[in-house]
Protein backbone atom coordinates (compact mmCIF):
# COMPACT_ATOMS: atom_id res chain seq x y z
CA UNK A 1 0.00 0.00 0.00
CA UNK A 2 1.25 3.47 -0.83
CA UNK A 3 0.15 6.55 1.06
CA UNK A 4 0.32 10.24 0.27
CA UNK A 5 -1.15 13.55 1.29
CA UNK A 6 -1.25 16.36 -1.22
CA UNK A 7 -2.41 19.91 -0.83
CA UNK A 8 -4.44 21.19 -3.74
CA UNK A 9 -5.96 24.46 -4.80
CA UNK A 10 -8.65 24.28 -7.46
CA UNK A 11 -9.83 27.83 -7.04
CA UNK A 12 -13.21 26.80 -5.69
CA UNK A 13 -11.72 24.17 -3.38
CA UNK A 14 -8.60 24.35 -1.26
CA UNK A 15 -7.58 21.48 0.94
CA UNK A 16 -5.73 18.24 1.26
CA UNK A 17 -6.44 14.76 0.00
CA UNK A 18 -5.22 11.67 1.74
CA UNK A 19 -4.81 8.86 -0.70
CA UNK A 20 -3.98 5.39 0.50
CA UNK A 21 -3.78 3.09 -2.45
CA UNK A 22 -3.97 -0.67 -2.14
CA UNK A 23 -2.03 -2.65 -4.66
CA UNK A 24 -4.87 -3.67 -7.01
CA UNK A 25 -6.00 -0.02 -7.16
CA UNK A 26 -2.48 1.06 -8.04
CA UNK A 27 -2.06 -1.61 -10.71
CA UNK A 28 -5.38 -0.66 -12.26
CA UNK A 29 -4.42 3.01 -12.34
CA UNK A 30 -1.16 2.11 -14.07
CA UNK A 31 -3.10 0.16 -16.73
CA UNK A 32 -5.37 3.15 -17.31
CA UNK A 33 -2.45 5.57 -17.63
CA UNK A 34 -0.73 3.27 -20.11
CA UNK A 35 -3.89 3.06 -22.17
CA UNK A 36 -4.48 6.79 -22.43
CA UNK A 37 -1.94 7.46 -25.24
CA UNK A 38 -4.10 5.34 -27.58
CA UNK A 39 -7.02 7.76 -27.09
CA UNK A 40 -5.60 10.69 -28.93
CA UNK A 41 -8.91 12.54 -28.94
CA UNK A 42 -8.16 13.41 -25.33
CA UNK A 43 -4.95 15.29 -25.92
CA UNK A 44 -4.17 15.81 -29.60
CA UNK A 45 -4.23 19.31 -31.10
CA UNK A 46 -7.66 19.83 -32.60
CA UNK A 47 -6.55 20.33 -36.19
CA UNK A 48 -6.70 17.09 -38.11
CA UNK A 49 -9.21 15.38 -35.84
CA UNK A 50 -12.32 13.87 -37.41
CA UNK A 51 -15.66 13.99 -35.66
CA UNK A 52 -16.56 10.30 -35.99
CA UNK A 53 -13.09 9.24 -34.88
CA UNK A 54 -13.20 11.49 -31.84
CA UNK A 55 -16.57 10.03 -30.88
CA UNK A 56 -15.34 6.46 -31.48
CA UNK A 57 -12.29 7.05 -29.37
CA UNK A 58 -14.27 8.46 -26.45
CA UNK A 59 -16.81 5.61 -26.70
CA UNK A 60 -14.00 3.04 -26.51
CA UNK A 61 -12.40 4.89 -23.62
CA UNK A 62 -15.68 4.93 -21.72
CA UNK A 63 -16.08 1.17 -22.22
CA UNK A 64 -12.49 0.55 -21.14
CA UNK A 65 -12.90 2.62 -17.97
CA UNK A 66 -16.09 0.82 -17.04
CA UNK A 67 -14.46 -2.59 -17.66
CA UNK A 68 -11.47 -1.64 -15.51
CA UNK A 69 -13.67 -0.31 -12.74
CA UNK A 70 -15.55 -3.61 -12.66
CA UNK A 71 -12.30 -5.42 -11.88
CA UNK A 72 -11.97 -3.52 -8.62
CA UNK A 73 -13.85 -3.96 -5.35
CA UNK A 74 -16.87 -1.74 -5.16
CA UNK A 75 -16.09 1.50 -3.37
CA UNK A 76 -12.32 1.46 -3.85
CA UNK A 77 -10.80 4.88 -4.56
CA UNK A 78 -9.72 4.05 -8.08
CA UNK A 79 -13.01 2.31 -8.87
CA UNK A 80 -14.81 5.53 -7.92
CA UNK A 81 -12.35 7.62 -9.88
CA UNK A 82 -12.75 5.51 -13.02
CA UNK A 83 -16.51 5.81 -12.80
CA UNK A 84 -16.19 9.59 -12.56
CA UNK A 85 -13.93 9.60 -15.64
CA UNK A 86 -16.36 7.33 -17.50
CA UNK A 87 -19.12 9.79 -16.56
CA UNK A 88 -17.12 12.62 -18.15
CA UNK A 89 -16.97 10.54 -21.34
CA UNK A 90 -20.71 9.91 -21.31
CA UNK A 91 -21.32 13.62 -20.75
CA UNK A 92 -19.28 14.44 -23.83
CA UNK A 93 -20.98 11.75 -25.91
CA UNK A 94 -24.41 12.97 -24.90
CA UNK A 95 -23.57 16.56 -25.81
CA UNK A 96 -22.01 15.49 -29.12
CA UNK A 97 -25.18 13.56 -29.95
CA UNK A 98 -27.37 16.58 -29.16
CA UNK A 99 -25.26 18.81 -31.39
CA UNK A 100 -25.27 16.20 -34.16
CA UNK A 101 -29.04 15.76 -33.99
CA UNK A 102 -29.58 19.51 -34.16
CA UNK A 103 -27.42 19.82 -37.29
CA UNK A 104 -29.12 16.78 -38.88
CA UNK A 105 -32.53 18.29 -38.13
CA UNK A 106 -31.72 21.55 -39.88
CA UNK A 107 -29.93 19.93 -42.81
CA UNK A 108 -32.88 17.58 -43.42
CA UNK A 109 -35.46 20.31 -42.96
CA UNK A 110 -33.78 22.80 -45.28
CA UNK A 111 -32.94 20.10 -47.83
CA UNK A 112 -36.62 19.12 -48.02
CA UNK A 113 -37.62 22.77 -48.37
CA UNK A 114 -35.08 23.34 -51.14
CA UNK A 115 -36.38 20.29 -53.02
CA UNK A 116 -39.91 21.67 -52.70
CA UNK A 117 -38.80 24.96 -54.19
CA UNK A 118 -39.04 26.82 -50.88
CA UNK A 119 -36.40 29.47 -50.33
CA UNK A 120 -33.88 28.62 -47.60
CA UNK A 121 -31.34 30.85 -45.83
CA UNK A 122 -28.26 31.39 -48.00
CA UNK A 123 -25.87 30.25 -45.26
CA UNK A 124 -27.72 26.95 -45.07
CA UNK A 125 -27.40 26.42 -48.82
CA UNK A 126 -23.63 26.47 -48.33
CA UNK A 127 -23.83 24.30 -45.23
CA UNK A 128 -25.90 21.65 -47.03
CA UNK A 129 -23.41 21.60 -49.93
CA UNK A 130 -20.58 21.33 -47.43
CA UNK A 131 -22.09 18.28 -45.73
CA UNK A 132 -22.82 16.66 -49.10
CA UNK A 133 -19.09 16.88 -49.84
CA UNK A 134 -17.84 15.57 -46.51
CA UNK A 135 -20.16 12.61 -45.95
CA UNK A 136 -23.17 14.04 -44.16
CA UNK A 137 -23.98 15.89 -40.96
CA UNK A 138 -23.92 12.96 -38.49
CA UNK A 139 -21.03 13.94 -36.23
CA UNK A 140 -21.28 10.62 -34.38
CA UNK A 141 -20.28 8.54 -37.39
CA UNK A 142 -18.69 10.85 -39.97
CA UNK A 143 -14.97 10.06 -40.17
CA UNK A 144 -14.35 12.44 -43.07
CA UNK A 145 -15.52 15.56 -41.27
CA UNK A 146 -12.71 17.48 -39.62
CA UNK A 147 -14.04 18.90 -36.38
CA UNK A 148 -12.73 22.31 -37.42
CA UNK A 149 -15.10 22.09 -40.41
CA UNK A 150 -18.28 21.49 -38.41
CA UNK A 151 -20.91 23.95 -39.61
CA UNK A 152 -22.58 26.23 -38.67
CA UNK A 153 -19.89 27.86 -36.52
CA UNK A 154 -22.06 27.92 -33.40
CA UNK A 155 -22.29 24.13 -33.40
CA UNK A 156 -18.57 23.75 -34.08
CA UNK A 157 -17.94 25.94 -31.06
CA UNK A 158 -20.23 23.80 -28.92
CA UNK A 159 -18.51 20.59 -30.03
CA UNK A 160 -15.08 22.05 -29.23
CA UNK A 161 -16.33 23.29 -25.88
CA UNK A 162 -17.64 19.83 -25.02
CA UNK A 163 -14.36 18.22 -26.03
CA UNK A 164 -12.40 20.86 -24.16
CA UNK A 165 -14.46 20.28 -21.05
CA UNK A 166 -13.77 16.54 -21.28
CA UNK A 167 -10.04 17.10 -21.69
CA UNK A 168 -9.88 19.61 -18.87
CA UNK A 169 -11.79 17.32 -16.52
CA UNK A 170 -9.55 14.33 -17.30
CA UNK A 171 -6.41 16.43 -17.03
CA UNK A 172 -7.42 17.92 -13.70
CA UNK A 173 -8.35 14.61 -12.09
CA UNK A 174 -5.31 12.70 -13.35
CA UNK A 175 -2.85 15.48 -12.55
CA UNK A 176 -4.04 15.29 -8.94
CA UNK A 177 -4.17 11.53 -8.45
CA UNK A 178 -0.89 10.69 -10.23
CA UNK A 179 1.33 12.45 -7.63
CA UNK A 180 -0.85 11.05 -4.85
CA UNK A 181 -0.17 7.59 -6.23
CA UNK A 182 3.55 8.27 -6.63
CA UNK A 183 3.13 7.91 -10.40
CA UNK A 184 4.70 10.21 -12.91
CA UNK A 185 2.19 12.42 -14.70
CA UNK A 186 2.23 11.23 -18.33
CA UNK A 187 2.93 13.83 -20.99
CA UNK A 188 -0.52 13.12 -22.42
CA UNK A 189 -2.18 14.26 -19.22
CA UNK A 190 -0.28 17.54 -19.32
CA UNK A 191 -1.44 17.97 -22.90
CA UNK A 192 -5.05 17.25 -21.98
CA UNK A 193 -4.91 20.41 -19.89
CA UNK A 194 -2.83 22.28 -22.44
CA UNK A 195 -5.25 21.49 -25.28
CA UNK A 196 -8.43 21.91 -23.27
CA UNK A 197 -10.16 25.02 -24.65
CA UNK A 198 -11.22 27.32 -21.87
CA UNK A 199 -14.67 28.84 -22.32
CA UNK A 200 -14.48 32.19 -24.07
CA UNK A 201 -10.86 32.84 -23.09
CA UNK A 202 -8.80 31.07 -25.74
CA UNK A 203 -8.69 33.37 -28.79
CA UNK A 204 -7.50 30.57 -31.08
CA UNK A 205 -10.59 28.52 -30.39
CA UNK A 206 -13.23 31.09 -29.62
CA UNK A 207 -12.57 33.52 -32.45
CA UNK A 208 -13.12 37.22 -32.75
CA UNK A 209 -16.84 36.90 -33.34
CA UNK A 210 -17.45 35.41 -29.90
CA UNK A 211 -16.03 38.40 -28.09
CA UNK A 212 -19.22 40.30 -28.56
CA UNK A 213 -19.87 43.66 -27.03
CA UNK A 214 -23.21 44.53 -25.51
CA UNK A 215 -23.27 47.74 -27.54
CA UNK A 216 -22.88 45.85 -30.83
CA UNK A 217 -25.57 43.37 -29.83
CA UNK A 218 -28.00 46.16 -28.95
CA UNK A 219 -27.25 47.98 -32.21
CA UNK A 220 -28.03 44.83 -34.19
CA UNK A 221 -31.11 44.06 -32.08
CA UNK A 222 -32.50 47.55 -32.70
CA UNK A 223 -31.80 47.28 -36.43
CA UNK A 224 -33.44 43.86 -36.57
CA UNK A 225 -36.57 44.98 -34.70
CA UNK A 226 -36.97 47.93 -37.01
CA UNK A 227 -36.55 45.90 -40.19
CA UNK A 228 -38.78 43.02 -39.07
CA UNK A 229 -41.63 45.13 -37.71
CA UNK A 230 -44.17 44.11 -40.36
CA UNK A 231 -42.98 40.54 -41.05
CA UNK A 232 -45.05 37.52 -40.04
CA UNK A 233 -42.74 34.68 -41.07
CA UNK A 234 -40.17 33.60 -38.46
CA UNK A 235 -37.97 32.46 -41.37
CA UNK A 236 -38.08 35.94 -42.92
CA UNK A 237 -37.57 37.55 -39.53
CA UNK A 238 -34.56 35.32 -38.80
CA UNK A 239 -33.18 35.78 -42.30
CA UNK A 240 -32.56 39.50 -41.86
CA UNK A 241 -28.84 40.39 -41.88
CA UNK A 242 -28.85 41.86 -38.36
CA UNK A 243 -30.42 38.70 -36.94
CA UNK A 244 -27.95 36.52 -38.83
CA UNK A 245 -25.11 38.63 -37.45
CA UNK A 246 -26.38 37.96 -33.94
CA UNK A 247 -26.56 34.20 -34.64
CA UNK A 248 -22.98 34.33 -35.92
CA UNK A 249 -21.87 35.79 -32.59
CA UNK A 250 -22.38 32.27 -31.26
CA UNK A 251 -22.54 31.32 -27.60
CA UNK A 252 -21.37 34.72 -26.44
CA UNK A 253 -24.65 36.21 -27.66
CA UNK A 254 -26.79 33.79 -25.64
CA UNK A 255 -26.68 35.66 -22.29
CA UNK A 256 -27.43 38.91 -24.12
CA UNK A 257 -30.37 37.37 -25.97
CA UNK A 258 -31.71 35.87 -22.75
CA UNK A 259 -31.39 39.25 -21.05
CA UNK A 260 -33.36 40.81 -23.89
CA UNK A 261 -35.93 38.02 -23.67
CA UNK A 262 -36.34 38.66 -19.94
CA UNK A 263 -36.68 42.41 -20.48
CA UNK A 264 -39.02 42.31 -23.46
CA UNK A 265 -40.16 38.96 -24.91
CA UNK A 266 -39.67 38.88 -28.66
CA UNK A 267 -38.78 36.48 -31.45
CA UNK A 268 -35.34 35.37 -30.31
CA UNK A 269 -36.21 31.69 -30.41
CA UNK A 270 -34.74 30.84 -33.82
CA UNK A 271 -31.44 32.38 -32.75
CA UNK A 272 -31.43 30.50 -29.45
CA UNK A 273 -32.24 27.19 -31.15
CA UNK A 274 -29.62 27.61 -33.85
CA UNK A 275 -26.86 28.78 -31.50
CA UNK A 276 -27.40 26.32 -28.67
CA UNK A 277 -28.86 23.34 -30.53
CA UNK A 278 -31.31 23.02 -27.64
CA UNK A 279 -35.10 23.17 -27.78
CA UNK A 280 -36.58 23.44 -24.28
CA UNK A 281 -39.99 24.65 -25.51
CA UNK A 282 -42.76 22.05 -25.15
CA UNK A 283 -44.62 21.37 -28.40
CA UNK A 284 -47.84 22.78 -26.98
CA UNK A 285 -46.11 26.10 -26.19
CA UNK A 286 -44.94 26.80 -29.75
CA UNK A 287 -45.95 30.26 -30.85
CA UNK A 288 -46.84 31.36 -27.30
CA UNK A 289 -44.13 33.94 -26.78
CA UNK A 290 -44.52 34.19 -23.01
CA UNK A 291 -44.38 30.44 -22.43
CA UNK A 292 -41.48 30.11 -24.86
CA UNK A 293 -39.56 32.86 -23.09
CA UNK A 294 -40.24 31.20 -19.76
CA UNK A 295 -39.00 27.82 -21.09
CA UNK A 296 -35.76 29.36 -22.35
CA UNK A 297 -35.14 31.31 -19.16
CA UNK A 298 -35.68 28.13 -17.14
CA UNK A 299 -33.31 26.32 -19.49
CA UNK A 300 -30.66 29.01 -18.99
CA UNK A 301 -30.93 28.72 -15.22
CA UNK A 302 -30.52 24.94 -15.51
CA UNK A 303 -27.37 25.47 -17.57
CA UNK A 304 -25.90 28.12 -15.31
CA UNK A 305 -26.14 30.84 -17.95
CA UNK A 306 -26.57 34.29 -16.46
CA UNK A 307 -28.49 36.86 -18.45
CA UNK B 1 -65.07 59.35 -37.36
CA UNK B 2 -63.18 61.35 -34.76
CA UNK B 3 -59.40 61.10 -34.40
CA UNK B 4 -58.26 58.24 -36.61
CA UNK B 5 -54.79 56.89 -35.97
CA UNK B 6 -52.90 55.89 -39.07
CA UNK B 7 -49.44 54.51 -39.86
CA UNK B 8 -46.71 56.78 -41.19
CA UNK B 9 -45.72 56.28 -44.85
CA UNK B 10 -43.77 53.05 -45.38
CA UNK B 11 -41.82 51.92 -48.41
CA UNK B 12 -43.21 48.42 -47.82
CA UNK B 13 -46.79 49.63 -48.29
CA UNK B 14 -46.74 52.33 -51.00
CA UNK B 15 -50.54 52.32 -51.32
CA UNK B 16 -51.22 52.78 -47.62
CA UNK B 17 -52.59 56.25 -46.82
CA UNK B 18 -54.58 57.83 -43.98
CA UNK B 19 -57.65 57.53 -46.21
CA UNK B 20 -57.60 53.75 -46.56
CA UNK B 21 -56.67 52.42 -43.13
CA UNK B 22 -56.92 52.97 -39.41
CA UNK B 23 -54.86 51.59 -36.52
CA UNK B 24 -57.10 49.62 -34.17
CA UNK B 25 -54.71 48.24 -31.52
CA UNK B 26 -51.25 48.75 -30.00
CA UNK B 27 -48.21 46.80 -31.23
CA UNK B 28 -47.56 43.35 -29.78
CA UNK B 29 -45.22 40.50 -30.72
CA UNK B 30 -47.59 37.92 -29.19
CA UNK B 31 -49.59 37.12 -32.32
CA UNK B 32 -49.30 37.72 -36.04
CA UNK B 33 -51.59 38.19 -39.01
CA UNK B 34 -52.28 34.49 -39.46
CA UNK B 35 -53.19 34.07 -35.81
CA UNK B 36 -55.36 37.21 -35.96
CA UNK B 37 -57.19 35.93 -39.03
CA UNK B 38 -57.63 32.58 -37.27
CA UNK B 39 -59.05 34.29 -34.20
CA UNK B 40 -56.09 33.57 -31.92
CA UNK B 41 -54.50 36.46 -30.01
CA UNK B 42 -52.20 34.30 -27.91
CA UNK B 43 -49.90 32.66 -30.41
CA UNK B 44 -47.76 33.36 -33.44
CA UNK B 45 -48.86 31.11 -36.34
CA UNK B 46 -46.53 30.11 -39.14
CA UNK B 47 -45.31 26.82 -40.73
CA UNK B 48 -41.66 27.72 -40.13
CA UNK B 49 -38.98 25.04 -40.49
CA UNK B 50 -37.43 25.95 -37.13
CA UNK B 51 -40.74 24.98 -35.51
CA UNK B 52 -40.86 27.96 -33.20
CA UNK B 53 -44.34 29.10 -34.28
CA UNK B 54 -47.65 27.34 -33.77
CA UNK B 55 -49.10 25.48 -36.73
CA UNK B 56 -52.06 23.07 -36.72
CA UNK B 57 -50.82 19.49 -36.54
CA UNK B 58 -52.93 18.35 -39.47
CA UNK B 59 -51.59 21.02 -41.86
CA UNK B 60 -48.21 20.62 -43.58
CA UNK B 61 -45.45 22.67 -41.98
CA UNK B 62 -44.38 24.21 -45.26
CA UNK B 63 -44.36 27.83 -46.33
CA UNK B 64 -46.72 27.27 -49.25
CA UNK B 65 -50.18 28.51 -50.18
CA UNK B 66 -51.46 24.91 -49.92
CA UNK B 67 -50.26 24.64 -46.32
CA UNK B 68 -52.07 27.85 -45.39
CA UNK B 69 -55.26 26.65 -47.06
CA UNK B 70 -54.97 23.43 -45.06
CA UNK B 71 -54.39 25.35 -41.81
CA UNK B 72 -57.46 27.54 -42.33
CA UNK B 73 -59.29 24.40 -43.42
CA UNK B 74 -58.92 23.12 -39.86
CA UNK B 75 -61.05 26.13 -38.83
CA UNK B 76 -63.72 25.44 -41.43
CA UNK B 77 -62.52 27.82 -44.16
CA UNK B 78 -62.72 26.76 -47.79
CA UNK B 79 -61.44 28.57 -50.90
CA UNK B 80 -63.97 30.88 -52.52
CA UNK B 81 -64.17 32.94 -55.68
CA UNK B 82 -63.52 36.49 -54.59
CA UNK B 83 -63.29 39.12 -51.87
CA UNK B 84 -66.88 40.34 -52.22
CA UNK B 85 -68.56 40.84 -48.85
CA UNK B 86 -71.17 38.17 -48.07
CA UNK B 87 -73.13 38.79 -44.90
CA UNK B 88 -73.43 35.10 -44.00
CA UNK B 89 -69.68 34.38 -44.39
CA UNK B 90 -66.38 35.38 -42.80
CA UNK B 91 -63.56 35.67 -45.30
CA UNK B 92 -59.78 35.46 -45.19
CA UNK B 93 -57.47 36.89 -47.85
CA UNK B 94 -54.07 35.25 -48.31
CA UNK B 95 -51.32 37.53 -49.58
CA UNK B 96 -48.27 36.20 -51.37
CA UNK B 97 -45.12 37.56 -52.92
CA UNK B 98 -43.60 35.56 -55.78
CA UNK B 99 -45.67 32.56 -54.74
CA UNK B 100 -44.67 32.60 -51.07
CA UNK B 101 -47.27 33.44 -48.43
CA UNK B 102 -46.59 36.69 -46.61
CA UNK B 103 -49.75 37.80 -44.87
CA UNK B 104 -53.43 37.21 -44.19
CA UNK B 105 -56.29 39.63 -43.60
CA UNK B 106 -59.83 38.82 -42.52
CA UNK B 107 -63.23 40.24 -43.23
CA UNK B 108 -65.93 39.39 -40.74
CA UNK B 109 -68.44 41.94 -39.70
CA UNK B 110 -68.60 44.29 -42.65
CA UNK B 111 -66.86 44.91 -45.94
CA UNK B 112 -63.66 46.14 -44.33
CA UNK B 113 -60.56 44.01 -43.91
CA UNK B 114 -58.60 43.58 -40.71
CA UNK B 115 -54.88 42.85 -40.44
CA UNK B 116 -52.20 42.40 -37.86
CA UNK B 117 -48.96 43.72 -39.34
CA UNK B 118 -46.11 41.49 -38.15
CA UNK B 119 -45.31 42.38 -34.55
CA UNK B 120 -46.74 45.86 -35.14
CA UNK B 121 -50.31 47.09 -34.87
CA UNK B 122 -53.72 45.82 -36.00
CA UNK B 123 -55.33 47.90 -38.70
CA UNK B 124 -58.64 48.06 -40.52
CA UNK B 125 -58.04 48.69 -44.19
CA UNK B 126 -59.09 48.48 -47.79
CA UNK B 127 -58.07 45.14 -49.30
CA UNK B 128 -55.49 46.59 -51.69
CA UNK B 129 -54.02 49.05 -49.18
CA UNK B 130 -51.29 46.55 -48.26
CA UNK B 131 -50.30 45.69 -51.83
CA UNK B 132 -46.61 46.30 -52.42
CA UNK B 133 -43.09 44.93 -52.20
CA UNK B 134 -43.48 43.61 -48.65
CA UNK B 135 -46.65 41.51 -48.85
CA UNK B 136 -47.22 41.27 -52.61
CA UNK B 137 -50.99 41.14 -52.98
CA UNK B 138 -54.02 39.04 -52.06
CA UNK B 139 -53.89 35.90 -54.19
CA UNK B 140 -56.49 33.63 -52.64
CA UNK B 141 -59.72 34.01 -50.66
CA UNK B 142 -61.24 31.60 -48.16
CA UNK B 143 -64.61 31.70 -46.45
CA UNK B 144 -66.65 29.96 -43.79
CA UNK B 145 -70.25 30.35 -42.71
CA UNK B 146 -70.67 32.71 -39.76
CA UNK B 147 -72.98 30.34 -37.96
CA UNK B 148 -71.88 27.10 -39.55
CA UNK B 149 -71.18 24.05 -37.43
CA UNK B 150 -67.67 23.75 -38.80
CA UNK B 151 -66.34 26.90 -37.19
CA UNK B 152 -63.20 26.32 -35.17
CA UNK B 153 -62.77 27.71 -31.67
CA UNK B 154 -61.53 31.24 -31.21
CA UNK B 155 -58.67 31.39 -28.75
CA UNK B 156 -58.35 34.52 -26.63
CA UNK B 157 -59.88 36.48 -29.46
CA UNK B 158 -61.87 39.67 -29.63
CA UNK B 159 -63.62 40.10 -32.93
CA UNK B 160 -62.69 43.30 -34.72
CA UNK B 161 -66.11 44.78 -34.16
CA UNK B 162 -65.59 44.32 -30.41
CA UNK B 163 -62.12 45.84 -30.32
CA UNK B 164 -63.08 49.43 -30.78
CA UNK B 165 -62.51 49.58 -34.52
CA UNK B 166 -64.57 52.30 -36.10
CA UNK B 167 -64.08 52.15 -39.80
Amino acid sequence: MSSATVGINLGIFTGTIEWDLVDHDRQCLIRVLRKLPSHEALYKPLLGEYAGEVVDSIQRLEQFLVEESLKLPEGSKVEKTLNVLAGFCRGFLGRAKEISQAIIHYVNRFTRNAKSGIEIPSDWKEIIEHYEQVGGPDLMTNKRLNIMDIQPPGYQHQFLQALGQLRGSFGTVLSIICPLSHLEIPDEVQRMIEYAPQPRTDPALVGESDRVSGDEFRRLATEWKSQSEFLASPSAIAGLPAYQAIIEMGQAAVPLILGELRREPDHWFVALKRITGADPVPADARGDIDRMAEAWLNWSRGHGIES
Amino acid sequence: MGSRVSLPPSSGFPRLSPDNHEVTSPSTPRYNCIAWAAGDQRRWWWPDPDEVAYWPDSAPRRETIEAFVAAFGTLGYQPCDDSAFEREYSKVALYALEGSPTHAAHQRSDDRWFSKLGRSVDIAHALDALDGPLYGKAVLFLRRANNGGSEGPLVGAARPSESGADV
